[in-house]
């Protein structure tokens, strides 16, 4: 098997556009929220796309836009070159919650309002949710294994753990692997008729409250095989030791279980050649909702409440990017392990409940040597992924 | 780690819920018939349209089928699915009670999911229409998948694939690479559609869909109609089923992606990436290309496809690719989108074990261009032992898989 390492890491979220951003202000305490931040939205950050590639933008619906840039910003970041040569050796792995549900949206008002005539050949062309991994494929000229999963808001975590696979298996020798959602008019729409769309963040682990406050990210990751990254002389900023995906059936009903969520949690172990008593920090899924007190269950059962595990929970900072939400954790993971500034007070809750030191919390993130992601879904769907420090 | 031995894949169960009626003995036996199941659009008024042809699953009436507690709650999308899941664990003699069900996943792919729900939603606003929201919580593409496994009760990987028309042939292959991975056991695998409005308008501003019929290779070919219903497959651990007492004759043996990286609605004119998969997955299950005995192709009848695909075979088979019988089923059942692939792999299940490939329905004067084998006409008896699957999709996709009997 090969070892599967990280060597680029393309961010953009409301909480800046690179690892160290995300992480500086994360640990500045900072909260900013795409949506609560008085509905602006943030920009694409244009910049991170080469100006010969940039025609192509205008054309673009905003989650290919998001993905696109966050994968050229990972490419750049692992000073990664993709030639002809070995194009058909990357792969692409991409997770989303809603997809192109926008575009989709958008393309059937028209046709609502206006009758088939008035369809769109250009936003029926999206319609689809490979569109995004399609055109990063395209821009960057990535012939390998090209797949798209939805898993909720599990599946940009999902698809590093695809990617993971392909590389495992041999089938790829490196994979842009990543997770991106985005808002817009007919999500908020959907979710307020819902009764269902939160317009400040929750405080996970406290609050139990149905709803989200909608935000929007997109998390690109290059991962590449060990030998593949020494053989060009990359730089390895973590290394993922394996991951699960699972299910919890009754996180729906009003009686929520937990016990698909601590099989997952066992499983990346196992499959990781892990032991709970190794994992040292915890990247929880938790954000204000009822969902929260399975995961509490699930990590307490899977990890006992002891008190030199960390727990982050990293929703309160940036809302609920779905499908990127994940991606983000792991982004944030890699950075808080080399992170050497303050850590604002609060941030790092223990198993035991007890309280920490802020230097005390930033020493111990440098300190892990695994860490546990999870990503998990209402509608049942679990990814944890277990990521390693040294590679 | 210790070293592991390898796992197998195997199938042990099927369902189908397609335009040539509920069940695969109808689906397989339509197929040998060559009959077609696409016809005029029923579900919904296509006064607006010039043509609107569609492959739709005839007189499903979901109460003859589920219990009325299903009928009430599940929409179409959901209903098919399970119908068609019930038939396969059936034929699987699997009870999910019996086994672990964390071990134990689904991989349903689909590229409409609850669009009629969406549909529904998007008219309610524009009319001003009351309209029950809640719904809506069955609208995104990955909230079908999982309201099956909550139906079933399972908690292994709960997956909707999403790489458009090859979805369902890439839910199979993943189920096979999960395995392997030994991330389940078992895995409910397939894909699921319902046409609707929004799908029928979208290939009709592409103009991509046919006038008149569905005639994959044919040299008159002048485009798709889009079909729907529910194809599931049991994917299995071989050893699993063999302790279960069940046959695991078929084995999944390779899987195969690649990207075109050339365009978001045309297939790469040279096929080469279609190639590309079809070789991962025959270096995927360790066989050389001269062990294919049959390929089922995408076959959609659209012009630059079926042309890609010949190329892309000639490119994969060399000289072999004109005695390699190939056939199509979206002149029968239209083109299902994500289920297609998934149809597509329990047409195989049957040719392996039944030794007769059903014809390519409405291929009548095959394109002369075409170089490759075409079934046509009538059923072709054979004794195929190794099977390739092959479909292409929107933004360059590519899947393959290799089906293989094992006794």
């Amino acid at each position: 098997m090969h070892d599967v390492v990280i060597t680029g890491v393309g961010v953009v979220s409301p909480l800046g556009h690179s690892v160290h951003e995300l992480t500086t202000r994360f640990a500045a305490g900072e909260c900013s929220v795409a949506y609560a931040d008085g509905g602006q939205l943030a920009d694409v950050p244009v910049a991170a796309i080469p100006p010969d590639k940039r025609a192509r933008i205008g054309r673009l619906d905003r989650l290919c836009r998001f993905f696109l840039a966050a994968a050229y910003l990972a490419v750049e970041d692992a000073q990664l070159a993709i030639d002809a040569a070995e194009a058909e050796r990357v792969g692409l792995s991409f997770g989303t919650g809603f997809g192109c549900l926008l575009t989709n949206a958008e393309y059937y008002q028209k046709v609502v309002e206006h009758g088939p005539a008035a369809a769109s050949p250009r936003l029926f062309a999206s319609t689809v949710s490979s569109a995004a991994a399609g055109e990063v494929s395209i821009a960057l000229g990535i012939k390998g294994p090209n797949v798209t999963a939805h898993m909720g808001f599990a599946a940009g975590l999902g698809a590093a753990g695809y990617g993971f696979d392909l590389i495992q298996m041999g089938k790829a020798n490196v994979v842009l692997a990543g997770g991106a959602d985005v808002i817009g008019p007919a999500l908020l729409d959907g979710l307020r008729d819902m009764g269902l769309l939160r317009t400040q963040p929750a405080v996970p682990f406290r609050d139990a409250v149905p709803g989200v406050t909608p935000s929007e990210a997109a998390v690109v990751a290059v991962l590449e095989s060990h030998d593949h990254a020494v053989r060009r002389g990359a730089r390895c900023l973590g290394r993922i030791d394996g991951y699960a995906a699972g299910f919890e059936p009754t996180l729906t009903r009003h009686r929520r279980h937990y016990a698909g969520l601590a099989a997952t949690m066992r499983r990346a172990l196992h499959l990781s050649g892990e032991s709970a008593a190794r994992v040292s920090v915890v990247m929880s899924s938790a954000h204000g909702t009822p969902v929260d007190d399975s995961e509490r269950a699930a990590l307490v059962e899977v990890l006992g409440e002891r008190s030199d595990v960390l727990v982050f929970t990293p929703k309160r900072a940036y809302g609920e990017c779905f499908g990127a939400a994940g991606m983000l954790s792991l982004a944030l993971s890699l950075g808080l392990a080399c992170y050497d500034g303050p850590i604002a007070d609060g941030l790092g809750l223990t198993m035991d409940g007890a309280p920490r030191r802020a230097d005390d919390v930033a020493a111990r993130c440098r300190a892990a040597s695994v860490v546990m992601i999870d990503s998990i879904c209402y509608s049942g769907s679990v990814v944890t992924l277990l990521l390693g420090r040294e590679a | 780690m210790e070293e592991q031995l390898p796992r197998h894949a195997v199938i042990t169960g099927c369902g189908a819920l397609s335009p040539l009626g509920c069940g695969v003995p109808a689906f397989w036996e339509g197929l040998l018939a060559g009959r077609s199941g696409v016809a005029a659009v029923r579900s919904f008024d296509t006064s607006r349209y010039t043509h609107a042809l569609a492959g739709e699953v005839p007189d499903f009436t979901p109460d003859r089928h589920l219990s009325p507690e299903e009928t009430r709650r599940l929409d179409r999308v959901s209903q098919y699915a399970l119908v068609a899941t019930r038939e396969a664990l059936d034929e699987a003699r699997l009870d999910l009670q019996r086994v672990d069900r964390n071990r134990v996943g689904v991989i349903l792919a689909t590229t409409l999911g609850g669009m009629l729900i969406g549909e529904a939603y998007q008219h309610s606003r524009h009319d001003h229409r009351p309209f029950a929201a809640r719904q809506l919580l069955h609208f995104p593409y990955y909230a079908t998948a999982p309201r099956l496994a909550r139906a079933l009760g399972v908690r292994g990987p709960v997956i909707s694939p999403s790489i458009a028309c090859a979805s369902g042939t890439q839910a199979v292959g993943l189920a096979q690479e999960l395995i392997r991975r030994r991330q389940a056991d078992i895995f409910i695998v397939g894909g699921v559609e319902t046409v609707c409005d929004f799908v029928v308008s979208g290939f009709n501003c592409l103009r991509a869909t046919t006038a008149t019929r569905v005639r994959p290779f044919d040299a008159h070919r002048d485009g798709l109609a889009v079909g729907e219903g529910a194809a599931v497959l049991i994917v299995e651990e071989a050893d699993h089923a063999r302790a279960r007492g069940v046959g695991a004759d078929i084995e999944v043996a390779g899987t195969g992606l690649a990207g075109d990286a050339v365009h978001m609605t045309a297939p790469a004119r040279d096929g080469a990436g279609a190639a590309r998969a079809m070789q991962a997955a025959l270096l995927d299950a360790a066989c050389g290309p001269q062990s294919i005995d049959f390929i089922s192709a995408h076959g959609t009848g659209t012009l630059y496809n079926d042309a890609m695909e010949m190329a892309a075979i000639t490119a994969v088979f060399g000289e072999a690719a004109t005695h390699i019988p190939v056939n199509s089923i979206k002149g029968a059942i239209g083109h299902t989108l994500g289920a297609a692939g998934s149809f597509e792999a329990i047409m195989c299940v049957r040719i392996l074990r039944e030794h007769v490939i059903p014809p390519t329905v409405n291929c009548e004067q095959l394109d002369p261009s075409c170089a490759l084998d075409i079934v046509r006409g009538a059923p072709r008896s054979r004794d195929v032992r190794t099977a390739l699957s092959t479909s292409s999709a929107f933004a360059g996709n590519n899947a393959a898989i290799v089906l293989r009997r094992t006794t």
